[in-house]
This record gives structure tokens, sequence and C-alpha cells, in this order.
């Protein structure tokens, strides 16, 4: 018995979304989940932190969805001698016009991949602030604006910390999500060696405008006040949970609030649910929570078990 | 923290319900006003809209007013005001205690809630008369350090905020502005009212009749334990000595009527008796004792004050009306009780007559709980019952005997330590010589131990033959009862057999009035009945008496003042009997009147109420059975009986309000679940928790109906898949399936 209408996504948006899927499911075999918060973070407008061990297939995913959703596309190797202009670019002097030049740099793309990000000094990890919040660069005193499309996708290694600068928090911040994608099992490592995993496509599903408009389409799945009341409860019980010493800001509660907004448009709904703001909130509250803990998820499990989830309608608002 | 503060606000209200409930005229009074507070509260921890959330706690806040004005009205039951405004203060409490808000648990208004408990508690402990208090109390004061602990632990467990945020955070802490004007206005209250205490008694008696607890005046309430002016209490002066009324104090010593203390024996010493004149014993009081009132005022007798023309109407001074009595004595202690005045032991007839003289008993002064008590020895002491006290009010009595229990033990009156102030009369009755009248409003203590009847035994040289009618009805009365219960075996077979009727009088031409009642009338007033019981116990050997006095009635009990009042109306004539060699007990066989058992221990009451409880099972042991195997079915098929209910509440829920079917479709299954044993965890989604494929279609449509803005599911397909979910998945079938993820 089927008593729920259609998905309200637009058709051309779901061939889009189908695309990207099966783009970066040809890639990394048996992370479908995973794929499926890389695209939420990408729908909600935000930069992604990829985080886990050497060989896992960061890099790889990160090209794959910088080449699937097209535009331009540039690549940073973080070093320690990595300055701030070689992110931002810098004025140069041209002797035959007598005067400075600017010469962009890789953050004037649509996608950015920075690889092992933790490697860069803090100096340089601070060039990038600007840009990922405001999607601009300020350089002597002169404002550039980024491509709306702009899209960070960072990775790092956890365990190697000789010549690593971790990231400060104010940074973190500045990222939607941080994802782990993990070993495949058994299986997917058979078709894996069996040459199922395909290489990079270097065909575009989509376009930045498409992008944008599909991105636009997403800010606008509705949230009922019900669920929004639970998002505000997480965060201020996250704020006031005796393990954590910093806890959602409201720029986060912001960001998981456009991902959870994403993950129910993936779903094909136009509404947000309380599972669509549990699905996001690992990957959202990872990179933001600190605390005197060992293990972030098991907190942040914690937090999603000590609120109340809004099942019934209290009062009419519900209605309205 | 919110589980501790409704922990501390709980103990505080047991704290309360421990000091009101003595003072509760009815406490079933006591008892609904908390269920229904309670449930309000429950009512208000449910809601999260402030404005709702407000107006319920409005409603708890107006609930003890308006239940005391019922009570009033409907029942005449009511307690005094300063209950009414501490419930009005734990209603309060219950409103504000629970902030659904985890963030705000620790400031605002749960903070107040918080303050308000401990006011409760200090407040209730104020009123409290008895220790029993002091358990809930001495709970309240523990749960509080380990709440305070608690709050102590996190600020030292690194929480402090850091400096930067921390004007951010003193900013949150502060309260709303209608909290502020609210704070401020209930400041600005209190501190006129503790200007208007601290003018003294003049100020307030400005605002008689707006201050609860007035009375005495043209307004007054009849539960008022005291306050401006003087209530009903204070009028029957069983708190307070300045007004009038039989209480324990030095006040009433000072009279200038015949008494038993004179001030001016303090100055010149006791006065030698007179010749051929009555002397009244007295005891002297020392200078502290007199009343400052009666000291000489000073007065100015120089010139030069002003004399004004300009000058007001005076208001005449108010008056306070006398509350008056029509008491005898009044009575605090344990009752029903037998108070005897005169004993006789001889009967004619017509006529009971005092013929033997009771042995005298020796009197001297003994210290108890270091008060002076005088002893009433009998030469033989009586180890069982133990002793028990009793206090009598004398409002007025036209005699100089003082009304005993059967086998009073010792007596007090305040200050009098000296046996000479006591006498025993030849009829076995306490008694002050050489004065015509016990002193009014004075309070006597009386010692006295509460002796069974059944220690009677027959002396066999005091049988008589027999050969009356009455001996014969005795003994066919008594025949093969014990002789232990032979007292018990005529009493009752009076109180079966017999009707009280207190208008019929024998003929004037009787001979033998008892025979008269017994075998014609069968019926008559309470000395018949006594008459007949001595006659019929004599007969049988066993040394009895008629005594006369009075009867405090428990059904007069004032559990307000917490004493019996013994009206003209209770005069009573019953029955002793001798049960040991000079030792009496009191027996009474008039239908309608019992003699007060010895107090029992906790051990022996909790045994008789098993007694009582058994056999009341075993009198009705068909029904019981039936109840019992009707209980025993409910029990084993009480989820499938709840079940049931919870669908039929469902059915005509959703038929008034078909609007919203689905959520009562959910709220069902939630209830079901529960009954399954697998709640919804509070922190799982619906979709998750029920994740059974079958489940499904009705899952996506109350995840639409519960958060898709502006959605209405009214479709035949909506209503056919609720049916299906309220119908088919029973607490049973939930409980087989693994429907959670």
């Amino acid at each position: 018995m089927n008593v729920v209408s259609a998905p309200p996504t637009s058709a051309l948006a779901s061939l889009a979304i189908d695309g990207l899927r099966a783009a970066l499911n040809g890639v990394l075999l048996g992370k479908e989940d995973v794929v499926e918060l890389v695209l939420a973070c990408l729908l909600a407008r935000g930069h992604l932190l990829l985080d886990d061990l050497p060989g896992l297939g960061k890099t790889t995913l990160a090209k794959a969805l910088a080449h699937a959703v097209g535009g331009r596309f540039a690549r940073i190797q973080c070093t320690p001698d990595l300055l701030p202009a070689d992110v931002t670019g810098f004025n140069m002097f041209h002797p035959p016009t007598q005067s400075f030049e600017f010469v962009e740099g890789p953050v004037f793309t649509d996608v950015l991949l920075v690889d092992e990000i933790n490697r860069a000094t803090p100096r340089t990890q601070s060039a990038l602030f600007e840009a990922m919040a405001e999607r601009q660069v300020t350089i002597d005193n002169r404002c550039r604006t980024l491509t709306p499309s702009f899209f960070v996708i960072a990775t790092q290694n956890p365990v190697e910390s000789h010549g690593a600068y971790p990231l400060p928090e104010a940074q973190l911040d500045r990222f939607t999500m941080k994802l782990r994608i993990g070993y495949p099992d058994r299986d997917h490592e058979l078709r894996m060696l069996a040459g199922e995993a395909r290489e990079a496509s270097r065909t575009a599903v989509l376009d930045p405008a498409r992008l944008r408009s599909v991105q636009d389409e997403v800010a606008h799945v509705a949230l009922c006040p019900s669920v929004r009341e639970y998002l505000v409860d997480l965060a201020r019980a996250s704020r006031s949970h005796p393990a954590v010493t910093l806890g959602v800001s409201p720029r986060g509660l912001l960001t998981w609030q456009r991902a959870a907004q994403a993950r129910a448009f993936l779903a094909g709904r136009d509404f947000v649910t309380p599972d669509d703001v549990q699905d996001v909130a690992r990957p959202v509250l990872e990179v933001r929570l600190a605390g005197e803990f060992d293990a972030p998820l098991g907190v942040i499990d914690e937090l999603l078990a000590s609120v109340a989830v809004p099942v019934f309608p209290r009062g009419q608002e519900k209605r309205r | 923290m919110n589980r501790a503060t409704l922990i501390l606000a709980l103990l505080a209200a047991a704290v309360f319900e421990t000091v009101r409930w003595p003072a509760s005229p009815q406490p079933w009074c006591g008892a609904f006003d908390l269920l229904a507070s309670l449930a309000l509260a429950g009512l208000a921890c449910g809601l999260r809209r402030p404005a709702a959330r407000s107006l319920v706690v409005l409603a708890l806040v107006a609930w003890p007013v308006a239940f005391e004005v019922t009570c009033r009205v409907l029942f005449a039951a009511g307690v005094a005001p300063e209950y009414v405004l501490l419930a009005i203060v734990r209603n309060l409490m219950f409103g504000l205690v629970h902030e659904p808000d985890p963030a705000r648990r620790d400031d605002g208004p749960a903070a107040l809630g918080n303050g308000l408990s401990l006011f409760l508690v200090v407040a209730s402990l104020m009123f409290a008369e008895t220790l029993h208090a002091g358990v809930p109390a001495a709970g309240y004061g523990l749960a509080g350090l380990w709440w305070l602990m608690g709050r102590s632990w996190d600020r030292l467990h690194g929480r402090f905020a850091e400096p930067s945020s921390r004007a951010g955070a003193q900013s949150s802490r502060k309260l709303p502005t209608a909290w502020r004007w609210g704070v401020l206005g209930t400041a600005v209250v209190l501190a006129v009212l503790a200007g208007f205490g601290a003018g003294g008694s003049k100020s307030t008696s400005a605002w008689a009749g707006f201050f609860l607890s007035s009375g005495g005046d043209r307004w007054h309430d009849s539960f008022a334990q005291g306050g401006v002016r003087d209530g009903d209490q204070l009028v029957g002066a069983t708190k307070e000595a300045e007004s009038f009324g039989p209480v324990e104090s030095k006040l009433f010593m000072t009279d200038e009527s015949p008494s038993l203390y004179d001030v001016a024996s303090d100055l010149y010493g006791e006065a030698c008796p007179k010749k051929n004149k009555e002397v009244t014993p007295a005891v002297g009081l020392s200078a502290d004792d007199v009343l400052i009132t009666e000291e000489h005022k000073a007065r100015t007798q120089q010139s030069g004050r002003e004399f004004s023309v300009v000058r007001r109407r005076s208001r005449p001074a108010p008056k306070l009306a006398d509350r008056p009595s029509d008491a005898l004595v009044y009575v605090q202690g344990r009752v029903p009780l037998h108070l005897r005045l005169e004993t006789f032991d001889t009967f004619d007839g017509r006529e009971w007559h005092r013929e033997t003289e009771a042995p005298p008993a020796r009197m001297f002064a003994v210290a108890k709980d270091n008060t002076p008590w005088i002893a009433i020895d009998r030469s033989e002491s009586v180890p069982e019952p133990p002793v028990e006290r009793h206090r009598l009010k004398v409002v007025r009595l036209d005699t100089a005997r003082i009304p005993t229990p059967a086998h009073a033990t010792a007596v007090r009156i305040d200050l009098v330590d000296r046996p000479e102030f006591f006498g025993w009369s030849a009829d076995d009755v306490l008694f002050m010589p050489r004065r015509e009248r016990v002193p009014a409003l004075q309070v006597i203590h009386l010692e006295s131990q509460a002796v069974e009847a059944d220690r009677a035994f027959s002396t066999a040289d005091t049988v008589p033959d027999g050969s009356d009618r009455i001996a014969q009805v005795a003994r066919s009365w008594t025949r093969g009862v014990a002789p232990g219960r032979h007292v018990a075996a005529i009493v009752a077979r009076l109180k079966a057999d017999y009707v009280l009727d207190r208008d019929y009088r024998v003929p004037e031409a009787c001979e033998d009035s008892v025979a008269e009642f017994l075998f014609v009338a069968r019926r008559g007033p309470d000395y018949l009945f006594a008459s007949a019981a001595t006659r019929l116990l004599q007969s049988l050997g066993v040394p009895a008496r008629v005594a006369v006095g009075l009867y405090a009635n428990p059904a007069r009990y004032e559990r307000q003042g917490r004493q019996t009042p013994v009206f003209r109306d209770d005069l009573h004539v019953w029955t002793e009997v001798r049960v040991g060699r000079n030792v009496w007990a009191t027996v009474d066989a008039t239908p309608g009147y019992e003699v007060l058992p010895p107090p029992r221990s906790l051990a022996q009451r909790t045994w008789a109420s098993v007694v009582g409880a058994g056999r009341w099972v075993v009198d009705r042991a068909e029904l019981c059975i039936v109840l019992a195997a009707l209980l025993s079915w409910a029990v084993a098929v009480r989820r499938t009986l709840l079940d049931r209910a919870a669908w039929c509440a469902w059915w005509l829920a959703q038929t008034l309000l078909p609007a919203r079917r689905v959520e009562f479709t959910l709220r069902l299954l939630e209830w079901r679940m529960r009954l399954a044993g697998r709640p919804r965890p509070r922190g799982a989604t619906f979709r998750r928790w029920y994740a059974h494929a079958a489940l499904r279609p009705f899952v996506e449509l109350a995840t639409r109906a519960l958060y898709r803005p502006a959605t209405s599911e009214e479709s035949a397909a909506a209503r056919k898949v609720c049916a299906e979910v309220a119908g088919d998945w029973t607490w049973r079938r939930l409980a087989e399936k693994a429907v959670a993820e």
C-alpha cells in the first residue's frame, strides 16, 4: 500500500543526484553511506574534511567528486613550507606595464582539494578561513570574490603527528562534516582487486550553475517548529554536557540544519524529520565538539539519547 | 539536576503534609488536595508552551483557596489560613520546580522553586507540634546536601566559564523582565508586612479584618489558630494565656475572686486560720509572676501641657467580645473517658446509698518530669496497663470534687505541690478540701490506669443465696461462661437485649426499679442500665458499685483544639467493679457508651489490625474468594485489558477528532509498546523504533503528518492504515515481533 505521495525533488535534480551517486560509488566500493554524507555536505554548501588513514581512498573520493561536479578544479598538496600566498595568490610586478598584476592562487576555483591539510603551518591554514567562511579572499586590502560554488575537500592523516599541525577549533568550525571512510569489507576488496573499481572519471555530471540551483532547492526544504526545537535542544545539551568543553556554536547549528535539509532532500522529501537530524549528527558534531573524551562518537550518541525526539505535537503550532 | 530538585520539592511537600495532617479536620481533605495539586503539577510539567504552562501554574496556585472555600461551604471543614497559604507556596513550588529546558535548570523559575521548597520546610516546621515532621525534614536536609554537593562538583569539575565568555554567561542568568517585576513586587509587599509587624500590636490591630487569622472581633475565622487580635483558639485560650479561657498560666492566679493563690502571701506570709471562719489554702507567687499590667503606672502631676481646641472625634475603642462556652470541662487525652464524681454501693430497690466507707488514700508529693505531682497511694499497685495522662480544663463545676478516672494514681495543678490541697472522700473520689468548688479555668493533670474489668472475680463469701429473680437471671446469663468473662457477658446481654430510652421513667409505685427494668419495661435511661448491671454483678458475688460522673464522648472530639468538651448532657451513670483489693474498673452497660481500653503498643495494634482483617476475610469468605479470583485473572490479563481499554480510548478520540487520527494511532502504538515491555527510548525516532516492514506504511504516514507543515491526512487510505495498526498491532504482536532496528 502506498499512502505517501511521490518525492518532491525535481526530475532534473533527481537525475543529477543519481549521477553523482553513481560516479562516487563507482570509485569507492561499498561506502554508500559515506557517499550519501558527502553528497549531503555538497548540497548543504558546506566544506568537507576527510580524516582517515593513508590509502583508504580519501584523495580518490575527493578527486572523483571534484570532477563530477564540473567546473574548475585545483589541488593543494600541503607541506610545512607552503605559504599563504601559495593558497590565495599574490600581486607580482609586471615590468612591461610597470604595474602589479594579481596572480590567482588555487582558491580561485570551483572545487579545491586540500590534501593533508594538517601538514601546512597554522599561518597557511588560516589563509583558508576567509575563503571557506565567506567565499572571498582579501589580498593587499583588496577583496576578491570566489565562485559561488566554491567547495573545499580537505584530507588529513590522524596517525602521523610528526611535522603535522592540528587544525584549530576555529578552522574546524568552517567544515560542515568530518568523515571517516574506513576499510572496505572483504567482498568489496575482492571486487576492487578484480578491477571493478573505476578510475575517477573526468566527465562532469553537473556544472556549477546546476549545482547552485540544486543547492537552492535544498535550502527550501521545510523544517517544522518541533524539529527546529529539537535541533536547538541538542545544541544546548552539547554545551552543558559534562565531558564537552566546546559545544555546538550558532554557526555550527545553522550548518547542522542545512546538512539535515540536504539529507532530507537526498531521501526524496521536502521536509526534515528528526531522523535526518540524527543521521548527520555524527559527522557534523565530530568536527566541532571538543573536550575531555577519547571517543567523540560515544559522547554524540549520549547526546542523541538524552534529548527527547519530538513526536507528538505540542500545541497547534505543529499544524500551522 | 532536575530530578534532584523534584525530589527536594516532594520532600518539602512531605514535611508540610506531616505538619498539616493532624490539623486537618478530615484527613481525606488533605489527601484530596495533595492529589489534585500533584495532578495539576504533572499537567504543568507535561506542557512546553509557556502560555499554557503559566495558566496551569496559575490554576495550581489558586487551587488551595478554591478547595478550602468549597470544603468550608459544603462540608463545614477547613484548616487554618496559615496552612492554606503554605499550600499555595507548595503548589507554586510544584509549578516552578520543573524546568523543561535543561540549560535553564540552575536559574530562573526552577531556582525560585528550590528557594520555595526551603521556605516551605522552614515555615512548616514552625507550625509543627510533633516530632514526626523531623523525619521528612531530615530527608530534605540530606537531599539538599547531596544536591549542593552535586552543584559544587559540577563547578569543580572544570566547568568554570572562560573569562571571555563569562559576561555572556552572566547575561543568560538574568531573570526575565516579568520575573524581575514579580520579585520586586513581592519584596515590596513583604517589606510592608514586615513594617506592620515591627509596628507592634497597635500597627497590626489597625488592620484587623485584613490580616488572616483575625478573630474575637467583628470579623473572625473559626478555623484560625491565632493572629491579629485574638482568634477563636486564643479566646478559648488553648494556645495563649493572654485572653480569657482555661489554660495553664499564672495569669489566672492573680484573680480577685477567691482563688488558690494570693499575691499577698508572698509578701506577708500565709494567713493564719481564723476561728469559726472557712480558710482557703493559697500559694504565694513570686513578684516576677505578677502581671505587668497590674503594676503601678507612673503619672505626671505637673502643669505645662497644651490644650488644643482643634480636635477630631475620637473613635470608640473596639470591645472584645466574649466567646462563651457551655462546656463544663474540657478533656485532653484519650477518650472515651468516664470521670466519676460520686459512687454508691447499696441499693434498696428505689435509691442507691453509700454504706461502706472506702479505705483512705495516702497522698504525698513526688517529682515527675521535673514537675511536682501529688501521688494517690491506695496501698496496692497495678503493674498493667501503663499509666496515661489526661488534662482536665474545668470551666465551671459547682463542686469541690475533681472528676477522675476509675483508677487515678496522681494529680497535678501547676505550682500546687502540697498534698493538703487534695483529699480522698469516703466514696472514693478525689476532692479539694475546704473549698466550695474546683477553681474555674484551671488545668488539672491526671494520671490513671485504664484497668480492664476482666480481672473482676466473684468472692465466695459474698455470694448471695440467689433466691431472687435478679440472681437467677444473672446465673442464666453467665451459664457456661468462664468466671473471668462474667462481667463481659452481663454487659453484652444488657446492651443487646435492652433499649436506651432517656425519656422512660419507672412508675412511682414500683418497689424494685431494677426488676421493673429487667423484666417489664426492658428499656430505660443510663442509670437503669447501670443499676441493673451493678445488681446483676453483685448477685453473682462480684463487688460492684454505681458511679455518677461525666462522660467524655469521643463524638464530641474537637480536632482543632485536640480536646473533648463535656457538657451538661454528658452527665452519666455507670458501673464500677472491683478488680483488686482496692482497685476499681469501669464497666458501662449502656448501649452506645464505650469504656476506654488500655493503651496498646505498636505491636499490639498491628496484631489487632491483622486479626481484624483476618476476621473480616473469614466472615466474607465467599466474597473474598470471588474477589481474589477476579483479581488474579485481572492481574494475569492486565496487559490485554489495558490494551483493549486503550483501543476504546483511541476509537473514541479518533471518532471525535478525525484530524488527529494519525497522532492518536501513534499514541496507541507507543502505549502498546510500553505494555509489551519495549518502550521507545526518548532519543529514538519512531521511524527507527517501528522499523518492521508491515508498519512501514503507517510510519510514512505518521512522518508526513507530524513533520510536514500544512499536511492533512484525511484520505480513506490513511483511515485504513490507522485502523489496521490499531486493530492488528496489539501489545502481544508487538512483543513477539522484533520491530526495532
